[in-house]
């Protein structure tokens, strides 16, 4: 297969993750979302590397994913933390912060 | 060259500035021995370079001491240098002299002063400012030490600045020259404007050759030089308490009456009339300045002469007498009689100084008071004080033989023989002559009042003060019978043709190449003159110890009580105070109320202030609407960004440059090798909107038809992206 159709591949994924990100209200589904950002863009990574015969795109796979790891772990205790004093998973209702 | 110059003024300020620093951890022995030190050897130089060059100061410009260039701009060069020559020389010796014995004086007078560091160090500072302005080779230079003078008063007449009267005098001394020296300063530029040159020998020389820049007309079909020499004489009457800005001297004799003697009579209310006499030549251009110098003079002398009728002051009196003889010396230097202004100066130094240093004397006797209608009989109590009073006052009163009487004859008889008014203002001389024999007459009966009320009869003081009378000590004696000793022999110096012969008149000759020839007298007038004025001399003293002896006597109270209305308004000093109060105090206090509440309240704090506060306010108001809270529409916010920034970078660059040859018809346009490959280039080379080449190579050529004024346009294309950027050129084809 020629490597546009990954790339294509990779793209939809990150629209979706966008998407995701910036329109749903539970701050779980967001959070995997952001997860299935990071995995277009470790797929392009990948697809890169293996079309340019360059191996340091399979190195920085390896470097998201640890990203991925310690982000869902910070990501998760905050909306854990949130949830205790908040009684809510709901990114609109999270606004504290409005001037 | 000449180097011991610079030592004259700088060994005071180098003591001034030594007692600031450290005189407070010194003992009193040590401050006055420093300071009288300092003043003593600049008097020791100023002699030794004095004698020893003799014959090139009476000759010659004199020495000059450079010290460097001070600051130079466009056309104008000001050299930091002195000058000593006849006129400076006999400057620097009166002042230096004068204010050793003065030094040496305040070490008895002021013993018992809690400040005694800081006295010495502002008399100190004073000599170092006077002497620079003697010597001042320019007028920036003579301004320094003008303003240092100033300081110098200000700081001394407010020296018991505990008393409110005390600070308020200084200010009004100091704001009153304020007034004048901006007189000094705008004369200083027109001199500077038509004479190109602020060097007074350089001036001098310029006014002597009559130059076409000094005497060409500038405001009201008057020349140059009276509008200079008149700004200049302003600067003159604040200095030298002339009408109309006289009004400070008589409140300074708040400051210690060492202070009075030096500052207030002796140095630096001359600095006027030693300014007038340098600038001799341009007053000479210009007859109507002089004519007002005169004039003033002549209306001061008497107007001053008048007030001090009824003053009961001790230093009151002596204060408007110094105010009516410094109007004696403006109008001999402004009759142009340079030389009999300078020598009454010299003369007046010497018995004012001594009189002040009486008063000093008195008061210190008497517990500090100067209240003359408690005083009397003090000839008794304090024989030396009243020994050194009976000269001076005889010198005032120009009694024959004492100095004042030969210096004020010299201007007397100048102002009737002057011929430098020339023909339309002839009458200026004779009439400000009349006024000076008036205000002789007023001199006489003052100083008469005065000598009568304090020394003659009982003393009228309490009982207390009475048992405390003493003669002050040797200290301040000893200055006071070398000025004594100086008012009595000062004239034998300047005695007229009439009387000396050719050889008499020694300061007129000596002070002939700096200010000109002596004025001519004829030995008639001469005589006449001095008879008259001895005559007079004499009426004003009879008519005093008719008042006065042995106290207020029956033809006095007479007098009062027929004049009631008169004597008040002479008592009240005319109301001077008052008048200046209503039309120049109170209208700037008014000025000062509508700024302070107009543009200080409301412009510069509720606008310019409480403005900008409001403005930042409600922006922030508008702004907070932005910080919703919610992370989605931050984020949505910031990937629209991040779009419009990918899009904008991803548009090709810039060539570095874009070279367009012409040779001849044919025009070759180059992007250079700055410009990344793979882009596609459309070049449309006559402007109109079709693209004349296109391809992926980064130049192109075309030739034209005919020649003319063509735009060039060259698209480039990234085809990845399909983004463009778009250059513009125009050029011309022979």
């Amino acid at each position: 297969m020629p490597s546009y159709a990954y790339i294509l591949v990779s793209l939809a994924l990150f629209f979706l993750g966008t998407a995701g990100v910036l329109l749903r209200r539970n701050v779980l589904i967001v959070l995997m979302s952001v997860e299935l950002q990071l995995a277009a863009g470790t797929l392009a990574l990948l697809t890169f590397s293996r079309a340019l015969g360059d191996q340091k795109g399979h190195v920085f796979a390896f470097f998201v994913m640890a990203l991925a790891a310690a982000e869902a772990a910070v990501g998760l205790a905050i909306v854990v933390s949130v949830f205790r004093t908040r009684r809510t998973a709901n990114l609109d209702e999270v606004n504290s912060l409005k001037g | 060259m000449f180097f011991q110059l610079r030592l004259i003024p700088l060994l005071p300020l180098l003591g001034a500035a030594y007692l600031i620093l450290f005189g407070r951890r010194h003992s009193r022995k040590a401050v006055h021995r420093i300071a009288c030190l300092a003043v003593g050897a600049a008097f020791l130089i100023s002699t030794d370079v004095f004698l020893f060059w003799f014959p090139i100061l009476y000759q010659s410009n004199g020495l000059r001491d450079l010290l460097g260039t001070w600051f130079a701009s466009g056309d104008l060069q000001v050299d930091l240098a002195l000058r000593m020559d006849a006129l400076s020389g006999l400057m620097c010796l009166v002042v230096s002299f004068v204010g050793t014995l003065i030094h040496i004086y305040s070490t008895g007078y002021m013993a018992h002063d809690e400040d005694y560091a800081r006295f010495f160090a502002y008399l100190n500072l004073f000599c170092g400012a006077m002497l620079l302005l003697v010597l001042g080779d320019s007028l920036p230079v003579m301004f320094i030490g003008w303003e240092g003078v100033g300081l110098c008063s200000y700081l001394l007449i407010g020296f018991w600045y505990g008393e409110t009267a005390n600070a308020s005098a200084g200010k009004k001394a100091f704001i009153t020259n304020r007034v004048g020296d901006l007189g000094f300063l705008i004369g200083m530029v027109l001199l500077f404007r038509a004479a190109g040159t602020l060097d007074i020998p350089a001036l001098l020389d310029t006014a002597r050759a009559g130059s076409p820049s000094l005497t060409a007309t500038l405001w009201w079909g008057q020349p140059v030089a009276f509008w200079a020499a008149l700004f200049l004489f302003m600067g003159a009457a604040g200095k030298s308490a002339q009408i109309p800005l006289y009004v400070w001297l008589p409140d300074a004799m708040a400051g210690p009456t060492p202070v009075s003697a030096l500052i207030h009579a002796a140095t630096m209310v001359t600095a006027g009339v030693y300014m007038v006499a340098r600038l001799g030549a341009l007053y000479l251009l210009a007859p109507a300045a002089l004519a007002i110098v005169a004039g003033v003079g002549a209306l001061t002398a008497l107007f001053a002469a008048v007030i001090a009728f009824a003053q009961n002051d001790f230093k009151k009196v002596l204060a408007y007498s110094t105010i009516s003889q410094l109007g004696f010396m403006f109008v001999g230097v402004g009759t142009g009689n340079f030389a009999g202004g300078i020598f009454h100066l010299l003369t007046h130094a010497f018995f004012k100084a001594g009189l002040f240093l009486c008063a000093g004397s008195v008061m210190h006797a008497m517990a500090g008071s100067g209240d003359i209608t408690r005083m009397g009989g003090l000839a008794r109590r304090l024989p030396f004080t009243t020994w050194v009073f009976r000269v001076c006052w005889l010198a005032i009163c120009g009694v024959p033989v004492f100095s004042g009487f030969f210096s004020k004859d010299a201007i007397v008889a100048g102002a009737f023989a002057t011929e430098v008014f020339g023909p339309r203002l002839h009458w200026v001389g004779p009439a400000v002559g009349a006024a000076l024999l008036a205000a002789a007459l007023g001199t006489a009966f003052y100083m008469s009042r005065l000598y009568y009320l304090v020394f003659t009869g009982e003393c009228r003081a309490d009982l207390k003060t009475r048992e405390h009378l003493h003669e002050s000590p040797v200290e301040m004696v000893g200055p006071m019978v070398v000025l004594a000793l100086g008012a009595l022999l000062a004239g034998l110096v300047g005695l007229p043709p009439a009387v000396g012969g050719s050889y008499g008149d020694l300061v007129g000759q000596w002070l002939a190449t700096a200010l000109g020839p002596a004025l001519e007298v004829s030995h008639s007038l001469e005589w006449r003159v001095m008879a008259t004025s001895t005559a007079i001399a004499f009426a004003g003293i009879a008519l005093a110890r008719l008042f006065f002896r042995g106290g207020v006597r029956e033809p006095a109270r007479r007098f009062v009580a027929a004049w009631p209305r008169l004597v008040a308004a002479v008592r009240g000093k005319f109301f001077v105070d008052e008048v200046y109060h209503a039309l120049v105090v109170r209208p700037l206090r008014g000025l000062a109320w509508v700024l302070f509440s107009i543009v200080d309240r409301i412009l510069i704090d509720k606008l310019l202030v409480g403005g900008w506060t409001v403005l930042v306010d409600r922006a922030g108001r508008l702004l907070r609407l932005v910080q919703v809270g919610d992370v989605q529409r931050y984020l949505a916010v910031f990937a629209i960004g991040l779009a419009a920034l990918v899009y904008v970078m991803a548009r090709p660059a810039a060539p570095s440059e874009v070279r367009v040859r012409i040779e001849g018809r044919s025009a070759v346009v180059d992007l250079g090798d700055g410009v990344a490959d793979k882009l596609e280039y459309g070049f449309d080379f006559d402007g109109d909107g079709l693209e004349d080449r296109t391809g992926a190579v980064a130049s192109a050529n075309w030739r034209y038809s005919q020649p003319g004024h063509y735009h060039l346009r060259v698209r480039i294309t990234d085809p990845r992206w399909n983004t463009s950027r778009t250059i513009e050129r125009t050029i011309d084809i022979q």
